[in-house]
């Protein structure tokens, strides 16, 4: 039987060349923000929302973490619920840049720079949740820093899962940060050699670091991406499953199990996939980027979705089946109190959203209709934030001694707190969208076939 | 107390000479020879070029230390210092405890001249060294700073001098009446008789808003007593005690000592297999009632039928006359059980108990008692040693009030009384105030009632005051100051005193006369000074005295000595006491009617009958029953919720013959099945808290007849359709109520937690069980601790001291008193109402409650536990592994040390501990306005006086830090250098060097506390006793705190019977 392998679509349509692609990313960044209306809209707005946020952490630092609705049997409820929310979004940029970079999957090419910009300024905001939440974060910043002193030396305590999260999320942050930044050395070149305006050439050119685009250059910089790559790689599995040791190291029923870091990490990569749907579906279409990110793309990510999902929606039988298999009176309430107790509807809300809505993605029209793609990809992040909701308040909320029972209501302050990291987030995003390349300009054009010109060598490929 | 004299070194200080104050910029007064070590003998260029970049390094950093000075603090200590102060260690005085009238013993720590905790006097054989949670809590009234501070006349301030002359002409020759609490010092009746003798008409007239006037009259009548009086209880020496509704160890007429007694006969071990029964019918849930064996629900129309039916049985079986009324039995036939089982008892080793204030059903009490044989001085009712404690007299108040209606009282000195809140009929009482052309208010701060009075005479807080009260058998309990007054305010005593025309003497001094002249001559002491001085320092001597010399009265001889107003009239008339029972007649009065709802007041364990409204300790007390704070609630029967749609927080209102209150409902299962209650002592005026006006006044629901009535018939109960969020520190039961009617529907909350409570957390036993197997209850213990264990770590070794703690759960009550003497002892904020209800409260130590059986049972089957539990300093703690910074490490000697000034509040480790026994620092309470209304004793202003309160051993934590349960380490330290300056091993039984706070203050003993590394000690007997177990052993965090299971007298629930 004769059997012909269906062509892979082509990852950039429309027959652009190396002078279209340069054009079309870089047409945010050099068209005047006076005529971009949307975006100012936008970063005005977002930038209002991130006022508001700081304004209530400002309040928290001044009135004391009574302003939140924590309690002495729930200690953790939004605050770290946020912080693992905004950490697990981070890991798909990482898992897009590092690990599908060592793949060699070439789809990755188009959308790898806006995803981790994302996991960068997701990191950030995660970031803020370990320091506000602390009763004194005015000593608590340093004290869990590991420095040599004269009190002893008086030395953090390594077998706490929180300072694992201060190792972990660091390196995270500065491995990410770098990785990022060295990837854009080559397109802030670009556009300083574009450059008309004087402080827009010094900027930019202080910033691409004298890039010069000799083979050399290039040859060193892909040695580099791929180290960077490396180190990154193992990060996107251990930065989770450090913060998933916060809860599977203690003992309440409910946080107190092995399948956490597996659970987390997928639970991660799936609700970062998620993220990167929603912002690509906005940016593709508002700067025009439809033939740089394919429906093929998309139709990619969703498929991690499907996967990661899926993947979420086993650990969730697998919980329900352990506790009930181990027969340890505890951990089967853990789980009857999260489906029937007074919070039962969070975890409704965090089934339908984490179980039901990947399986819809194995439908094309889903996975190529941008506007269900949109909705589901926030369905997502509402069910994943829901989960870790789900997991913190409601597994403190009712644990060894009924006695200590209680229940949790959110103040002002930390919605308004969780709302102000959306709006911290995508200032950052829409910062980055006006003044950086979206797109992985160079990467992008390693795809594309230039016609072969006479006279000519091959030299593979050309900026 | 500042220094008020500065002390100077010298002219130049004295003077403040402006070189002085250079001088002391300088840290050394001579100039350092610094320039010639610098400057070398050479003086080439070269070297004068580094010379020069040296003496610039140095002028530079000089300079700048100079800057960075730290602030001075002075402290000047004593030139001469006094002999029994030293800054630093605390000097302990005997005193007698007047937060009630019970008068126990207890002895007063102070620091620097100022008292800071108060803790039992083991010398009283009254109180036996056990303080409740009133006392432990009364030292803050102390510090109030909304304390009168100098007499007023009608608003203007006026001298002492002014106002004694004002008021000793408005007594000559006028009709004087002067009104009091219950008190137990004969030497203060004497004082108040003497004054309104100077009137034409005078009456002394005792009035509590909570009173036992039908025990008094009751007893009157039936012994043919000039006066009325209520015998000494001895609970101690009774084998089977039954009780319909006194709560005789939370709140009736003297609960420590009830509760010391009664603690005696629930010991059990191995080798003391013999229990007391306690039986207890109640229609309300009281805190006795939680504690009792057998404990069966019994509606307010009911009880005077099932006391009848009681002396009914027991009259049948001994044979006497039995008396017509109706008849209630109990389910299971109870009160013919009960019968057998007093009657098996033996005579005087029984005792039967009523809190109602009817004479009729006191009168038949007193008949089934006689039965018995329960009267005598070697038997359970004394009463040749008749109790002063309560002697309240209600009709004489009615006639009081009657009285100042008609215009018949001229003057009229009301000593600490709030009869404008808490009389029954408060509006008559204030219609008639106005009548009386001369109001006298003597007491500690504004209330209702002084406000409508014209003069205002500052009264001493009993930390303040002399006296000698008589409690116990020949018992005479001392009170001395602990401090000198803190304001311009004096002993009420003294006061009336210095009105009584021919009175000589001060107070003090008439108690001295007094001792000198009965007690020494007996004593056997050779110096009547040193023996004063030796009665003051025990605090409690007994003695029996005889009476008076006549000229023991010359001191203030122009009146004629009274006669003793708690008669033992024996003595007088020379008859000894016999008893005339008409219990025939009195039974005619007690069947009540039977429509409507039932309802019982009650007063509540902290705020007694509401006069310590304004102390935030008592206010954050949880109502050991239904666990609210700063409120008060109607306790509603469990069926009748269920029938009539109610649930916690509704609001509804009660309305009685008397009147009507509105107030949140609490589900209480266990009620009365048509009866409800509500706590007196709240919805008062002046409280300057938060809590003005929270709660409702139940005093307007007492009714008049003779006697204060608390209880009744014919209320109905109806919703207003609001809802409020109660303040509660404990929602959860034991079986959930919501879980029952909630989305679990055939889940019940009882089969999803099969085993939690009874397995793991609190576990019990029935002394049938028991005596089969010591380790009934318990049986689990070795498979978690020793069997179903591996693990990686190595135990740590303890080869020092290894504290342990150890909690009877048969003698804990439930009060509450070590949970007032934690918070005492370590400084423990307040944190008010709405942080309680968001669950935020500070309370280090908490007393768990937790309800047994089926919530609707009436048949007894339904059983209520306690169990205090405070950090449980385990040796695997779950806590100490996840803080980031180590703030909280183990010691070498077994406690969980938490570090405040490294903490930094990342609450994992509150997380993380299974018994949720970590307070967490939410706000700064000591500074943020919002609870200057609750912990205004806290906060850091100069003027504030209740920070004297404040233990100087333990810090006051800043916002944002954790703390919890230390096991008072600034206690074990203390012991610990006690023992090593006196050179011997350290003393860790009980009263020994070393007495947690929350130990020291348990009127029952039932937390124990020692090393256990220290052979043959008590507390390692206890640790190893069959009946130890740990809260949630299966968690392995193999805490250092063990309960002993509560053994009750019962057996199953099914037929209730014991074998004594």
């Amino acid at each position: 039987m004769h059997y012909e392998s269906p062509l892979r679509e082509p990852l950039i349509l429309g027959g652009r060349t190396y002078h279209d692609v340069t054009e079309e990313v870089l047409k945010p960044l050099e068209t005047p923000p006076q005529k971009m209306k949307m975006w100012l809209a936008a970063f005005g707005f977002s930038a209002l929302v991130a006022g508001m946020g700081v304004s209530c952490i400002l309040y928290l630092f001044f009135e004391g973490v009574g302003a939140w609705g924590l309690n002495k049997t729930i200690g953790w409820a939004f605050d770290i619920t946020n912080f693992v929310f905004w950490v697990g979004i981070g890991h798909a940029g990482t898992l897009i840049s590092a690990i599908l970079l060592l793949f060699r999957q070439t789809w990755r090419n188009s959308i790898n720079r806006a995803a981790e910009a994302m996991t960068i300024f997701a990191v950030i905001c995660a970031a803020l949740f370990p320091l506000i939440h602390m009763g004194r974060p005015w000593v608590g910043a340093f004290w869990v820093l590991p420095l040599p002193n004269t009190r002893g030396s008086l030395w953090v305590n390594f077998n706490s899962p929180l300072l694992w999260d201060v190792f972990a999320i660091s390196t995270y942050f500065s491995v990410s940060l770098i990785f990022w930044y060295l990837g854009l050395i080559p397109d802030l070149a670009t556009i300083r050699d574009r450059a008309k305006n004087k402080i827009a050439k010094i900027a930019y050119g202080a910033l691409s670091l004298g890039w010069n685009g000799s083979t050399r250059t290039w040859h060193r910089f892909e040695i580099v991406s791929l180290v960077l790559a490396g180190l990154a790689t193992p990060l996107v599995l251990s930065v989770h499953t450090i913060v998933s040791f916060d809860f599977a190291t203690s003992i309440v029923p409910g946080w107190h199990t092995t399948i956490f870091p597996p659970y987390f990490v997928a639970g991660a990569i799936f609700s970062g996939f998620g993220m990167v749907q929603t912002l690509m579906v906005v940016t593709r279409s508002a700067f025009k980027l439809q033939n740089l990110i394919t429906i093929g793309h998309m139709e990619a990510m969703a498929k991690v979705v499907i996967l990661t999902g899926s993947m979420v929606g086993l650990a969730y039988a697998t919980e329900f089946f352990i506790a009930w298999y181990s027969g340890n009176l505890f951990e089967q309430f853990a789980f009857i109190n999260r489906a029937f107790g007074p919070y039962w509807w969070t975890y409704f809300i965090m089934v339908t959203c984490n179980v039901v809505s990947p399986q819809l993605f194995w439908f094309k029209k889903v996975r190529t209709s941008m506007t269900i793609t949109f909705i589901l990809s926030i369905f997502v992040n509402i069910g994943m934030w829901f989960e870790r909701f789900v997991i913190i308040m409601t597994s403190l909320a009712r644990d060894y001694l009924p006695s200590a029972w209680a229940l949790y209501n959110p103040t002002m302050i930390e919605l308004g707190t969780l709302i102000g990291t959306f709006g911290i987030f995508f200032t950052c995003f829409f910062a980055f969208a006006k003044f950086l390349p979206v797109v992985n300009m160079f990467e992008v054009k390693t795809l594309i076939k230039m016609p072969h010109r006479k006279g000519h060598d091959e030299h593979g490929s050309d900026h | 107390m500042e220094q008020k004299t500065k002390f100077w070194n010298g002219l130049e200080e004295y003077n403040n000479t402006p070189e002085f104050r250079e001088g002391l910029k300088k840290e050394f007064q001579e100039e350092l020879p610094v320039g010639e070590s610098l400057i070398e003998e050479s003086s080439s260029s070269n070297t004068s070029r580094r010379d020069f970049l040296k003496l610039m390094g140095l002028g530079v950093s000089a300079a700048a230390l100079a800057a960075c000075e730290t602030p001075l603090k002075k402290a000047i200590p004593y030139v001469i210092k006094p002999q029994d102060v030293t800054p630093g260690k605390a000097t302990w005085y005997a005193s007698t405890c007047n937060g009630c009238s019970a008068s126990c013993g207890i002895l007063v720590k102070t620091r620097d001249a100022r008292p800071i905790k108060i803790e039992g006097n083991p010398n009283s054989t009254m109180s036996q060294g056990g303080v409740c949670a009133t006392g432990q809590a009364s030292i803050l009234s102390l510090y109030d700073g909304e304390r009168f501070r100098k007499p007023m006349n009608k608003g203007a301030e006026v001298s002492w001098d002014e106002l004694d002359t004002l008021i000793r002409g408005a007594a000559k020759g006028k009709n004087v009446r002067i009104v009091s609490n219950s008190f137990s010092s004969w030497l203060t009746y004497e004082a108040y008789d003497k004054f309104v003798k100077q009137g034409s008409s005078g009456e002394v007239i005792i009035y509590d808003p909570v009173s036992y006037a039908a025990i008094r009259s009751s007893h009157k009548k039936n012994f043919n007593l000039e006066s009325g009086m209520v015998p000494t209880y001895h609970f101690d020496r009774a084998e089977v005690i039954v009780s319909f509704g006194a709560d005789y160890l939370g709140t009736w007429i003297s609960p420590v000592e009830f509760t010391r007694d009664w603690v005696k006969n629930r010991q059990i071990d191995k080798s003391n297999l013999r229990m007391s029964r306690t039986i207890h019918f109640e229609a309300n849930m009281s805190l006795t009632g939680t504690n009792a064996d057998l404990r069966i629900p019994v509606d307010v129309r009911n009880e005077g039928a099932a006391i009848i039916n009681l002396y009914n049985s027991i009259a049948k079986s001994k044979g006497a006359a039995t008396i017509s009324g109706r008849e209630w039995e109990a389910p299971g036939n109870s009160i013919a059980m009960a019968a057998q089982e007093l009657i098996k008892a033996g005579a005087g080793k029984s005792l039967v108990v009523s809190g109602s204030n009817d004479s009729a059903i006191q009168e038949i009490i007193n008949g089934i008692n006689q039965m018995l044989g329960n009267y005598g001085e070697s038997g359970t009712l004394d009463i040749a040693n008749a109790s002063m404690q309560v002697w309240s007299d209600d009709e004489a108040f009615v006639k009081l009030v009657d009285d100042m209606s008609g215009s018949k009282v001229d003057l009229l000195v009301l000593v600490d009384v709030n009869p404008a809140y808490d009389y029954a009929q408060k509006d008559k009482f204030l219609a008639g105030l106005a009548k009386v052309s001369n109001t006298v208010f003597v007491g500690l701060r504004k209330n209702e009632t002084s406000e409508k009075c014209n003069v205002i005479v500052p009264a001493n807080h009993y930390l303040e005051n002399w006296d000698i009260s008589m409690v116990g058998i020949n018992g005479y309990s001392f009170s001395q100051p602990l401090i000198r007054p803190l304001f311009q305010t004096r002993q009420h005593q003294d006061s009336i005193l210095k009105w009584t025309e021919g009175a000589a003497m001060s107070y003090m001094d008439t108690i001295r006369e007094f001792w000198n002249m009965t007690a020494f001559p007996v004593s056997g002491e050779l110096d009547s000074r040193s023996y004063w001085e030796k009665s003051l320092a025990k605090g409690f001597v007994t003695i029996v005295v005889p009476e008076m010399p006549a000229d023991a009265a010359d001191a203030n001889a122009a009146v004629a000595p009274v006669a003793d107003p708690v008669a033992e009239t024996a003595a007088p008339t020379g008859k000894p006491m016999e008893w005339n029972g008409t219990a025939a007649s009195a039974a005619s009065q007690v069947n009540g009617e039977s429509s409507g709802l039932d309802y019982v007041l009650f007063s509540s364990v902290g705020l007694r009958d509401g006069r310590y409204n304004s102390n935030p300790w008592l206010q954050e007390l949880p109502d050991p029953i239904t666990k609210v704070v700063w409120d008060n609630v109607i306790q509603i029967p469990y069926q009748w919720s269920l029938d009539n749609n109610m649930k916690d927080g509704d609001i509804a209102t009660l309305t009685t013959k008397e009147g009507s209150i509105d107030l949140p409902v609490v589900v209480i299962p266990g009620m009365g099945p048509n009866t409800v209650s509500v706590a007196l002592g709240y919805g008062r005026n002046y409280s300057g808290l938060e809590t003005d006006n929270m709660g409702a006044n139940a005093f307007s629901l007492v009714k008049v007849n003779g006697t204060f009535r608390y209880s009744g018939s014919g209320a109905t109960l109806s919703a207003k359709g609001e809802n409020r969020k109660l303040a509660k520190t404990q929602y959860y039961m034991g079986y959930d109520i919501e879980l029952e009617s909630g989305p679990l529907g055939g889940i019940e909350g009882r089969e999803a937690n099969e085993g939690r409570i009874d397995k793991h957390i609190l576990k019990d036993a029935t002394l049938d069980e028991y005596r089969k197997n010591s380790k009934a209850g318990n049986e689990n213990r070795d498979f978690h601790l020793h069997e179903n264990t591996v693990t990686l770590w190595e135990e740590h070794p303890k080869s020092g001291h290894h504290w342990k703690m150890v909690i009877d759960l048969n003698k804990c009550t439930g009060c509450g008193a070590c949970v007032v003497s934690c918070h005492v002892e370590n400084n423990v904020p307040m944190v008010g109402r709405k942080e309680v209800a968001t669950r935020r409260d500070l309370h280090w130590m908490r007393i768990d409650r937790y309800f047994k059986g089926a919530p609707g049972a009436l048949d007894g089957s339904l059983q209520v536990s306690h169990q205090p539990l405070m950090c449980q300093h385990c040796d695997n703690a779950s806590c100490e592994s996840v803080c980031p910074v180590l703030a909280t490490v183990h010691s070498d000697e077994g406690l969980n040390q938490q570090a405040y000034n490294r903490c930094i509040g990342t609450r994992y480790c509150a997380n993380n501990c299974p018994y949720k026994v970590r307070r967490f620092n939410w706000f700064s309470y000591y500074s943020n306005e919002k609870f200057r209304g609750t912990n205004g004793h806290m906060f850091e202003e100069a003027s504030n006086t209740g920070r004297m309160v404040l233990n100087p051993d333990v810090v006051v934590r800043a916002r944002g830090v954790m703390e919890k349960c230390s096991l008072c380490v600034q206690r074990i330290q203390d012991g610990k250098l006690k023992s090593k300056v006196a050179g011997r091993t350290l003393d860790i039984d009980e009263a020994g060097d070393i007495q947690t706070a929350c130990q020291q203050s348990c009127p029952s003993g039932a937390i124990y506390f020692g090393d256990v590394n220290q052979s043959g000690s008590r507390i390692e007997q206890l640790w190893n006793d069959d009946r130890n177990y740990l809260a949630l052993e299966v968690v392995k965090t193999y805490p250092n705190v063990g309960y002993l299971t509560q053994v009750r007298n019962n057996k199953a629930t099914s037929n209730p019977e014991s074998e004594n």
